[in-house]
């Protein structure tokens, strides 16, 4: 079935209102890619026009259960385990070690570490295996590494832990036996390993969810604050600030910057990598 | 909506309380939030609820903001006087008659932020400021002014200039004025005209 395309008056109240509702911001460009997933839930709705897609999202969407469908589709889920690797170095040889040694002088066993918009996994289990690799203690420490979404279908994903090969072809081959099983073409994570993540699903534009994180040693987020607004980008960043440890460390995508959001953080140099540290 | 639990959470010995409050200030949009805000941000020495402060203050639609604003150029701080004219430029057209007000403030350093905050407002009244910058008793604020008409193509201002070029002692004013007057001549004989970037 053809829909008739959205009008610009029609994409602007559309990506205002995703804005606002998500945080997510959509460029002028990017109308096709909206159109196309609203497309889709059109049809699954049996709506006929976005104009009335979007009335529906506006008025009868009391539940915010059509946003959630919406928000499902419109995320970016393109990832694979170990992705920028220079950087998971700087975490594994510099800032690991650092918070690791100032926890064991005063006693604390525990590490938090916080993949926000970690998408289908592929992140929070590569800081698994990570940890698994470098600490030769790693039962003694109480390991948490908490991965959110705002896209449901992909924490289902998290939690299944069942990879194709496009995902782990950048796995070190030393460490793919240690902590994967082979099923078919797809890979599995060992359970020992995966149990280091639990899943939680979070919206970053959610200013009270965001304040339930806390005492966290790491944060990633990475490609992540490039599709929210600078209002939101900012505020996310803030709390962020709020929900590490003193000493905790953001890592963000390699062209997202801190440093041009907010003031709060310190520019540390991590080896030949630039990090960010409460 | 009663904001005054949340002003006094403003005082919470806990940084992460401060900066939920300052956020929640921000999204109750009262104006009578500003005041407790700013008084807040003056002796506030955490940089994170700092940051949440002027994010809030940017939420709150209230023409206060920018009256505050416009004042808090003069401050000795110098994250305040940035983040006061980046909160200026952020609100466009609306900020330009409380610009204008401090265009004849003693101070030049805040006549200058203020034409800074206007350099990158949108709007066809911020001629009429650099106009009145060009006239001022201070070199540099001038010397701003002739940068920032170069570089927004005021072509309505280049007798203005013409005229300063003629009788200018500065060396940084008469290179100013000969690079803006070079753009605005070739503006004015093209259609299109060059960037003016490519020049400065």
């Amino acid at each position: 079935m053809e829909y008739t395309a959205l009008t610009s008056a029609q994409f602007l109240q559309l990506r205002d209102f995703i804005c606002s509702k998500l945080g997510l911001f959509f460029e002028d460009s990017r109308t096709s890619f909206l159109q196309k997933r609203i497309e889709k839930r059109m049809r699954i709705l049996k709506v006929d026009s976005p104009g009335d897609y979007l009335l529906l999202l506006r008025f009868q969407d009391v539940d915010g259960r059509e946003m959630q469908a919406l928000a499902n589709l419109i995320t970016t889920n393109e990832t694979y385990m170990f992705r920028e690797f220079s950087q998971l170095r700087a975490f594994s040889d510099f800032a690991l070690p650092e918070v690791l040694m100032a926890k064991q002088t005063r006693g604390d066993r525990n590490l938090r570490i916080w993949s926000a918009g970690c998408s289908s996994g592929e992140e929070p289990y590569t800081l698994a295996i990570i940890l698994r690799e470098l600490l030769s203690n790693v039962n003694d420490w109480n390991i948490e590494i908490t991965a959110t979404d705002i896209d449901q279908n992909v924490l289902s994903r998290v939690n299944e832990a069942v990879y194709d090969q496009r995902s782990v072809r950048e796995v070190p081959d030393e460490y793919f036996d240690r902590h994967f099983t082979r099923e078919g073409s797809f890979s599995r994570v060992r359970p020992e390993t995966a149990a280091l993540v639990k899943t939680r699903h979070l919206n970053l534009h959610d200013r009270m969810a965001l304040r339930t994180m806390r005492n966290l040693d790491f944060i990633f987020c990475r490609n992540v604050l490039i599709y929210f607004s600078a209002e939101t980008r900012k505020t996310v960043v803030d709390y962020f600030y709020t929900a590490l440890n003193p000493g905790g460390f953001i890592f963000l995508g390699h062209s997202e910057s801190v440093g041009r959001i907010s003031t709060a953080f310190k520019l540390v140099r991590l080896g030949d990598h630039l990090s960010y540290k409460r | 909506m009663n904001i005054l639990p949340l002003i006094d959470q403003l005082s919470d010995p806990d940084e992460r309380e401060r900066v939920f409050a300052a956020d929640d200030l921000g999204v109750s949009n009262e104006p009578a939030a500003i005041g407790p805000l700013i008084a807040r941000l003056l002796l506030e020495e955490s940089r994170a609820v700092r940051e949440m402060i002027m994010l809030a203050l940017r939420r709150i639609e209230s023409e206060v903001v920018l009256e505050q604003a416009v004042q808090l150029l003069a401050s000795d701080d110098p994250f305040v006087r940035n983040e006061m004219g980046a909160l200026l430029q952020a609100r466009g057209e609306k900020s330009i008659p409380w610009l204008v007000r401090v265009q004849n403030h003693a101070d030049p350093d805040v006549r200058k932020l203020a034409i800074d905050a206007a350099s990158e407002i949108p709007s066809p009244l911020v001629s009429g400021m650099l106009a009145t910058a060009l006239a001022d008793p201070d070199p540099n604020v001038v010397i701003t002014a002739v940068e920032y008409a170069g570089l927004r193509q005021c072509s309505e201002l280049r007798a203005q200039i013409e005229a300063l070029a003629a009788v200018a002692v500065e060396p940084m004013l008469l290179l100013a004025c000969n690079e803006v007057l070079t753009v605005l001549r070739r503006a004015g004989s093209s259609a299109s005209g060059p960037a003016a970037t490519e020049i400065f």
